[in-house]
């Protein structure tokens, strides 16, 4: 065990890493049974410095909360692993089935993230999720794509590394997928290897994929997938 | 389904739950449960009450949304809503200073550290935390209390206590354990 990224447990617990460490502490606590217990001590410990500041908020805060439940819908929650049975992949995510995903796993995320800045840019506050999840798949063709989503935040963080050039006219798009396939665009165009990009409206079940499409992107994709991972 | 032990008080575990199924009243009844906690721990860090009725408002609402996936294995709801609150707070704070950077003005914060210490001093609840917050040295209490209610990094920190980034790390983590066990906070 790494004795110095193990001592950061304490500062994780009280929030209180820059980001680009929080990175690090995150990719670790992924490993490491003994830190995600430790974590999860400390965290019960520092809740209680949390109720000893209670304060009654003013009556409005209670109306507009139960006003803005009353028309939230609820994420669905996880099914029963028997009941997990994965769907039947359709046509275009098929294709993808030679993009190897590599699986869940350490990355070199902290030298997209690095950022000596204090606070939390969006990317960080992802990758310092307490729910966050990473998953890598390589592309045909080359480069690699690595996904670190929270569903807490509904937002993923996406890192391209090493994709070849685009081509003239041409960019990479990024697709959220859903479980029954169906593409849609994440807003989000890559030019250049080595981009970290969030992407927002993440909805449990949603896959990571990228293709190659003209420049301005497309409204659907324009081919097959390079690439799909688990989102979440 | 488990059986309530006292059903006229219901804990925020059994509470989130019951939200979890879609149960309204139960939800109004976890909010009038955490809800001070929750907005008492945002004013401490973002200070401004406008700022931490928004906070109040927003993680209530996460967490209607994602009941169904709170897990107690992990540990208990008032732990689930209070971490999130804090990791809430502290992106305020630290994007407030972020922006007042951008806008060249000097990246202070509105309120000087020792006020931080000295209100949170008197005005901490619990007697048990403010005893088991008297068995730290003076250093481990004002590094766990700047980071936790000053919504501090760790750097910072180590430059208002004159101290080396290791040595407030170390700091951290051991006066956390120490409150841990002094606390009794983990059976």
């Amino acid at each position: 065990m790494n004795i110095d990224v193990h001592t950061l447990a304490g500062a994780f617990a009280l929030d209180a890493l820059p980001s680009d460490e929080a990175a690090e502490f995150q990719r670790h606590l992924a490993e490491c049974t003994a830190c995600q217990v430790e974590v999860a001590e400390l965290q019960t410990t520092a809740t209680h410095l949390g109720l000893a500041v209670a304060e009654q908020p003013p009556p409005r805060v209670r109306e507009a909360v139960l006003q803005a439940v009353h028309q939230t819908r609820q994420v669905p929650p996880p099914a029963q692993p028997t009941h997990r049975r994965r769907r039947p992949p359709r046509a275009w995510l098929a294709a993808a089935a030679a993009a190897v995903v590599v699986g869940a796993g350490a990355v070199g995320l902290t030298d997209l993230v690095r950022d000596d800045a204090a606070p939390r840019d969006p990317i960080a506050s992802v990758v310092a999720a307490p729910d966050a999840e990473s998953t890598a798949a390589r592309l045909r063709g080359g480069g690699r794509l690595t996904v670190v989503s929270s569903e807490q935040l509904g937002q993923a963080v996406v890192l391209s590394e090493r994709l070849p050039p685009a081509g003239a006219g041409r960019v990479y798009q990024l697709w959220l997928v859903d479980s029954d396939g169906q593409p849609r665009s994440a807003d989000v165009l890559i030019g250049s290897s080595g981009a970290a990009d969030v992407v927002s409206g993440v909805e449990p079940g949603d896959q990571v994929a990228i293709t190659r499409e003209p420049e301005g992107g497309s409204e659907q994709p324009t081919m097959k997938p390079l690439a799909v991972t688990k989102a979440l | 389904m488990r059986s309530v032990p006292d059903a006229a008080q219901p804990t925020a575990d059994q509470l989130l739950r019951a939200a979890a199924r879609g149960d309204e009243p139960a939800f109004a009844e976890l909010y009038d449960l955490m809800a001070p906690a929750v907005f008492g721990l945002s004013r401490r860090v973002v200070r401004d009450p406008a700022r931490a009725e928004e906070i109040t408002q927003d993680v209530f609402v996460s967490v209607w949304r994602f009941a169904t996936r709170f897990d107690p294995d992990k540990g208990s709801a008032r732990t689930w809503i209070l971490t999130l609150t804090h990791r809430r707070a502290v992106d305020v704070v630290r994007a407030d200073a972020a922006s007042s950077r951008r806008e060249q003005r000097a990246a202070k914060y509105d309120t000087p550290f020792d006020s931080v210490l000295e209100e949170t001093a008197t005005r901490l609840q619990g007697e048990d935390v403010r005893e088991c917050l008297e068995t730290l040295t003076d250093l481990q209490r004002e590094s766990v209390l700047l980071a936790y209610y000053g919504g501090y990094s760790y750097p910072e920190v180590s430059t208002l206590l004159d101290v080396k980034l290791p040595t407030v790390k170390t700091r951290m983590r051991d006066s956390l354990i120490r409150l841990r066990d002094c606390l009794g906070a983990w059976r």
